[in-house]
C-alpha cells in the first residue's frame, strides 16, 4: 500500500523533514508527516507585529489573490488536491464521488466575487480596508477598523470546504492561521497552503498562513503553542469532547470562537399532503435535506417534525410520505449523496430493532446499510434521535405546531422548513428556543457562506474590532470639567 | 430431528434432547467431568439438536421473533450459523418507547414485552401500576415471569422477561459447575442448604439479584440461611432515575431532571431505606462473625460488591472469615468495572477462600462460563456460541482462533428467545485444545466492551460499579431534591 506523505507549510515554507507516523486503523490509513514538536519555535507568529505587511495590501489585492489562487485550485489540474482526495477517500466518512464533488467546488470558493461577498456581508469591506469614522451624541467621532489577529484554527474535517473556508476567512481578515488538520481530512488545507506557496511563497497572504497536523489533544503542543504569546483566538469546529478540551486553555488573552457539535431539523406543514404530486416535491426536498454530503454535516436534518396529524389517515400519509422521501433519498445523484461509506452496528441493531415494533414505528429500508426512513407512529422521535445518521431520519407526526418548540434547543442549528409561509410564523419563537438557522426545505445542506453561523458572527470574531476617538473639548464635555458621563452635547 | 450418539451412547431422540434442555447437569449425571469433557462432534450433535427443538417451539410463539424471521425469510434451522439472523440484542430489550414509564403507560409496556415471552401477559391488570417497582413486582406476584431490568447507561433499562424456572433451571446447574473440580470422577451434588452471603440489597430488578429467590431455594434451602446486606429491594424506579440523573449531567441539563410525583410520593420509604444502610451492614458484619465463622459457604456477587464488602470488613478486622473449601464466584472484574489491581488478595483476605471462581456472564444468559485454570472462559454445553464481525454482524467460521463481537444460542430458556449478540469483544479458540482439559471451544480471558470508546451513545451496559454508586447518588438526589 502506498504510504502517503504530508508536510508541514510555516509561512510560505514547506517542510517535510523529520518525518514520523500517524494515523493507523481509527481514520484508515498511516501517513507520514514531519514531527510538530520539532518545528514548535517557528509555528506561532513570533510578535503581532509581524502581521504589518498584511496591511500594505488593498482589499483588491486580495482579491487577485484569491481569484489567481482559485484558478489553481481546479482538481484536474492541481496534484496536491488530487492526493487529497486520494487521501480523504481513505480517512473521510464521505465516498468518493461526494467527496470529489466537493473538491472540484473549490475554484467557486476561492473565486473574486465570493469572496468579496464573505467580507461585505459577514464584515463590512470599508471596516477591513480603513477606518470607518461616525459621529457620537456626545461629538465625538469615533472610528472602527476590523484588524486581524493570530488564531489557530482546529478544524473538523467532514467537509473539505472547511479548510478551504478557513484558509479565505484568514486571507480576508488579514490574520496569521494556523490550521490544524483533523484526521479525517489531513491533507486538504495542507494541499491549499502548499498551492500557496508555490503560486506567491514570499506574498503576505501566503507568509501569514501555516497547516500542520499532530494528533488532537497531544498535550506537549497544546500546552506550547496554546499561549496568549503565540495567539489570541482558537476557532474551534465540531466535536464535544474536542470543544470541551480545547475550553482548558483559555485564559485572558486568549478567546474562543467554538463551532459546536449541532444537528438539525426539518419541520413539514400539512400543505405537503395536497396532492401527490405536492408530496413528490416535498419528498425530493426532504431527501436532500436528510441525504446530502451523505448526512456527514451539521446542517442535515435527522428528525423532520410533519403536520400530519397522528390519526390513522395522519399516519397512512405520513407513510406515503416516508415511502417517497426514500425512493427520493435513493434516487440523488452520486456527487450529492450515496449510500454511507460505513454503518455503525449499534445504529443498525437500533433501527432493526425499531423494525420489529410495527405498532410504533414503520422502518422504510436500511435493510442493506442503504439508509432509512423511519416513520414514527407515535408523536414522538424514537429514542436514539440523537444518534440518527448514515442517511437514517425519523419522520414524526404532530397535530399541533405547538408540539415542536420543545425538540428545538441550543444544539439545533438549521431548522428547513415546507412551506415558505410557516417559516414566518416559526422563526422568531424557534430563535429563541435556540435554533439558529431557517431555511426553505431543500436548502439545508447548501447553506450560505457569506452568513452567520450557529448563531454567531464567527468571521467578524476573527477580527480584533479597534476603536480609534477624537475629542474636541469645545464639542464634547471633558471630565475634568464635568463628572457626570453619557450627556449628549447638546446638553 | 437430529440423530446421532450421545456421550453415553444413547441416540439423540426427542426425550434425550429434552432430559438435556431441561437440566444439562443431570442430563451429565451431575458430573462437571462429563458435562465439560464432550468431543466437538458430541457437542454439535447436542446443540443443533437442542436449537431445532428450541426454534420448532418458539418460532410461532413469540410475536417479536416471528416478524424477525418473517422479514429475514427464515422457517428453519438446518445449521446453527442459520439462527445468527435471528439473534436479539440488547436494542431488541429496549426497543420500547422511554416515554412509555415517564407517562405510566403499563399496559403497553406490558404488551410490548408479552412479544419477548409465550408467557401470557394479557390477562394481567397492570394500568394502576404506579412505577416500574410495581410494574415489576405485579407480573411477578401474578405470572410465572420475573422481569430484570439492566442498569440502562444512556437513560433506557432493557426489560427481560426470564421465567422463574429459568432461574431455577440456571441455579441448578451451581452446584456441578462450581461446587465441582474438573477431573473428578465422582459426581458429587453439593451439600444443600449451605448458607449463602449477599453484600447487597436481598432483592432487585438486576439480574444479579433477580436470581437470588433460586439460590434460596437450591442453595440455600430457605431464607434463614441466606445473608443479605441490606434486606430490603433495590427500587428499579431509583435505578432508572440513577442513570437519567447521570445522562441528564452528562448533558449539563441536571435542571430539567424531573422526578415524578409517583417517585417524590415514596420519598419516605426511600429517606428509611437510605438512613438504615449503615446499621444494616452493621448487623451483616456481626452476623458472619457470630453466626457464620469458619463455615463454608456459597457467595456470588458482581465484583465490585464482592470487594466493596471485602474491604469493609478488612476495615473492621476481620480476616480469612470463612471455611477455606467455601464457595466464592464472581463476575469478571475486567469489563469497565474500574478496581484496584489487587482487588483478589484483598476478597480472598476476607473470605479466607482457596479459590475464586470468576465468571463471564450476563443478564440475557442462563450459563455463567466459569475461567478455568489455565486462564480461559470454557463455552457450556447449553450455550451455542458465535463470533460476529463487528462490521457487518455476520458469522465467522467456526474454527481457528478468531476475535470478534461474542453472541450466542442460550439452550436453558424455553419461554423467551435465547438468541442474543452481545456488546463484547471476544477472541475464541475453536480447535486448540486447553491444557485444563475442558472441552473445545473457549474464550481468551481478556473481554472488552466495543463500544467503550462511545459512551455517549446509550451503551446498555453501565458498569456494576457505577450502578451502586449512582444508586447512591439518585438517593440523595430525591431526598435533597425534596427536603
Amino acid at each position: 500500500m502506498q504510504e502517503f506523505k504530508a508536510g508541514i507549510v510555516i509561512r510560505g515554507k514547506w517542510i517535510e523533514d523529520d518525518l514520523v507516523q500517524f494515523g493507523g486503523r481509527g481514520i484508515g490509513m498511516t501517513f507520514l508527516s514531519p514531527d510538530p514538536g520539532k518545528y514548535l519555535r517557528i509555528l506561532p507568529l513570533g510578535s503581532p507585529k509581524a502581521l504589518a505587511d498584511l496591511y500594505r495590501l488593498k482589499f483588491d489585492d486580495i482579491l487577485d489573490y484569491v481569484d489567481r489562487l482559485g484558478s489553481r485550485l481546479y482538481l484536474a489540474r492541481n496534484d496536491y488536491l488530487g492526493q487529497a482526495l486520494e487521501v480523504s477517500c481513505a480517512t473521510s466518512s464521505l465516498t468518493p464521488p461526494v467527496l470529489r464533488a466537493t473538491y472540484e467546488s473549490l475554484p467557486y470558493l476561492f473565486n473574486r466575487e465570493t469572496a468579496r461577498e464573505i467580507a461585505e456581508k459577514t464584515i463590512g469591506i470599508n471596516h477591513l480596508e480603513g477606518w470607518v469614522p461616525t459621529m457620537m451624541n456626545d461629538g465625538r467621532r469615533v472610528s472602527v477598523r476590523a484588524f486581524g489577529a493570530r488564531a489557530l484554527h482546529i478544524i473538523a474535517g467532514n467537509s473539505p470546504v472547511i479548510a478551504g473556508l478557513s484558509i479565505l476567512r484568514n486571507a480576508i481578515t488579514r490574520g496569521d492561521a494556523i490550521i490544524k488538520s483533523p484526521s479525517n481530512d489531513p491533507f486538504t488545507a495542507l494541499a491549499i497552503a502548499r498551492t500557496m506557496v508555490e503560486m506567491d511563497p514570499e506574498h503576505p497572504l501566503t507568509r501569514h498562513l501555516s497547516v500542520a497536523y499532530w494528533k488532537g489533544g497531544d498535550e506537549a503542543i497544546e500546552q506550547a503553542l496554546y499561549q496568549p504569546r503565540h495567539i489570541e483566538k482558537i476557532v474551534a469546529w465540531g466535536g464535544f469532547a474536542s470543544v470541551k478540551h480545547v475550553t482548558k486553555y483559555i485564559q485572558p488573552g486568549l478567546e474562543l470562537i467554538s463551532l459546536d457539535p449541532k444537528r438539525s431539523v426539518s419541520i413539514i406543514g400539512a400543505q405537503a399532503f395536497e396532492s401527490d404530486a405536492a408530496m413528490r416535491v416535498v419528498a425530493l426536498r426532504l431527501a436532500t435535506d436528510i441525504g446530502g454530503m451523505n448526512q456527514e454535516g451539521c446542517v442535515n436534518a435527522r428528525v423532520v417534525y410533519v403536520l400530519s396529524g397522528s390519526n390513522d389517515e395522519g399516519l397512512a400519509n405520513l407513510d406515503r410520505l416516508g415511502q417517497y422521501t426514500y425512493d427520493a433519498m435513493i434516487n440523488l445523484p452520486g456527487c450529492v449523496s450515496t449510500s454511507p461509506k460505513s454503518m455503525d452496528g449499534d445504529l443498525r441493531s437500533l433501527v432493526d430493532s425499531a423494525r420489529l415494533n410495527i405498532e410504533w414505528y414503520h422502518v422504510i429500508g436500511g435493510r442493506h446499510d442503504e439508509g432509512a426512513i423511519i416513520v414514527s407512529h407515535l408523536p414522538e422521535p424514537v429514542d436514539f434521535a440523537p444518534l440518527l445518521a448514515k442517511r437514517i431520519a425519523n419522520l414524526v407526526p404532530v397535530d399541533d405546531l405547538e408540539e415542536v418548540f420543545g425538540a428545538v434547543n441550543a444544539y439545533t442549528q438549521t431548522v428547513g422548513v415546507y412551506p415558505e409561509s410557516l417559516k414566518e410564523s416559526l422563526r422568531d419563537r424557534l430563535a429563541l428556543y435556540g435554533a439558529q438557522r431557517f431555511t426553505s426545505l431543500g436548502y439545508a445542506a447548501s447553506p450560505s457562506i457569506a452568513a452567520p453561523q450557529d448563531g454567531i458572527e464567527s468571521t467578524r470574531e476573527l477580527c480584533k474590532w479597534i476603536v480609534c476617538e477624537d475629542c474636541d473639548p469645545t464639542i464634547t464635555r471633558p471630565l475634568w470639567e464635568d463628572a457626570i458621563l453619557f450627556k449628549s452635547h447638546a446638553d | 430431528m437430529s440423530s446421532g450418539t450421545a456421550r453415553s451412547g444413547e441416540t439423540q431422540n426427542d426425550a434425550a434432547v429434552d432430559r438435556f434442555l431441561a437440566d444439562p447437569g443431570a442430563y451429565f449425571g451431575g458430573s462437571l467431568t462429563r458435562m465439560m469433557g464432550l468431543s466437538p462432534d458430541q457437542l454439535w450433535e447436542l446443540q443443533i439438536a437442542g436449537l431445532k427443538r428450541r426454534f420448532g417451539q418458539l418460532r410461532g410463539a413469540l410475536p417479536m421473533l416471528d416478524r424477525l424471521a418473517d422479514i429475514q425469510n427464515i422457517d428453519a434451522v438446518e445449521q446453527l450459523d442459520d439462527v445468527v439472523p435471528l439473534l436479539f440484542d440488547h436494542a431488541t430489550y429496549k426497543s420500547y418507547p422511554a416515554s412509555l414509564l415517564d407517562k405510566q403507560r403499563f399496559a403497553q409496556l406490558t404488551a410490548w414485552l408479552n412479544k419477548l415471552t409465550t408467557v401470557d401477559l394479557s390477562r394481567i391488570d397492570v394500568s394502576n401500576c404506579n412505577g416500574v417497582d410495581d410494574w415489576m413486582l405485579t407480573i411477578k406476584r401474578e405470572t410465572p415471569l420475573v422481569v430484570v431490568h439492566t442498569s440502562g447507561t444512556g437513560g433506557t433499562m432493557s426489560f427481560l422477561p426470564w421465567a422463574r424456572r429459568e432461574y431455577q433451571a440456571m441455579v441448578r446447574q451451581f452446584p456441578v459447575l462450581l461446587f465441582q473440580r474438573f477431573g473428578d470422577t465422582a459426581a458429587h451434588q453439593a451439600p444443600p442448604d449451605i448458607d449463602c452471603i449477599y453484600p447487597y440489597f436481598r432483592s432487585g430488578g438486576l439480574s444479579h439479584m433477580a436470581v437470588n429467590d433460586a439460590i434460596v431455594e437450591i442453595i440455600a434451602g430457605g431464607e434463614a440461611r441466606f445473608h443479605a446486606a441490606y434486606p430490603g429491594r433495590m427500587s428499579a424506579d431509583m435505578a432508572l432515575l440513577a442513570v437519567r440523573r447521570r445522562a441528564a449531567e452528562a448533558r449539563g441539563d441536571l435542571e430539567n431532571l424531573e422526578v415524578s410525583p409517583e417517585l417524590s410520593a415514596r420519598r419516605e420509604e426511600f429517606e428509611a431505606q437510605q438512613r438504615a444502610m449503615p446499621q444494616h451492614i452493621d448487623n451483616f458484619f456481626s452476623n458472619i462473625q457470630v453466626k457464620l465463622a469458619n463455615k463454608r459457604v456459597f457467595m456470588l456477587a458482581t465484583a465490585n460488591l464482592l470487594h466493596g464488602c471485602a474491604e469493609k470488613g478488612v476495615a473492621r478486622g476481620l480476616r480469612n472469615v470463612f471455611a477455606s473449601n467455601s464457595i466464592l464466584a464472581t463476575g469478571g472484574g475486567n469489563k469497565g468495572v474500574k478496581l484496584p489491581e489487587n482487588w483478589q488478595q484483598t476478597v480472598q483476605a476476607f473470605f479466607g477462600v482457596e479459590r475464586m471462581h470468576i465468571l463471564y456472564g450476563m443478564s440475557e444468559m442462563t450459563a455463567a462460563l466459569p475461567l478455568c485454570e489455565e486462564g480461559n472462559y470454557h463455552i457450556v454445553p447449553w450455550i451455542i456460541p458465535f463470533v460476529l464481525d463487528p462490521e457487518t454482524g455476520r458469522p465467522f467460521p467456526r474454527r481457528g482462533t478468531v476475535t470478534g463481537r461474542f453472541a450466542f444460542y442460550d439452550l436453558l430458556p424455553d419461554t423467551r428467545w435465547g438468541g442474543f449478540v452481545t456488546g463484547d469483544e471476544v477472541t475464541m479458540i475453536w480447535d486448540a485444545h486447553c491444557a485444563c482439559g475442558r472441552m473445545r471451544p473457549y474464550l481468551a480471558a481478556d473481554i472488552q466492551r466495543i463500544s467503550v470508546k462511545r459512551i455517549d451513545s446509550g451503551e446498555e451496559k453501565l458498569n456494576c460499579a457505577a450502578s451502586t454508586e449512582a444508586y447512591t447518588e439518585a438517593l440523595d438526589f430525591l431526598n435533597d431534591g425534596l427536603s
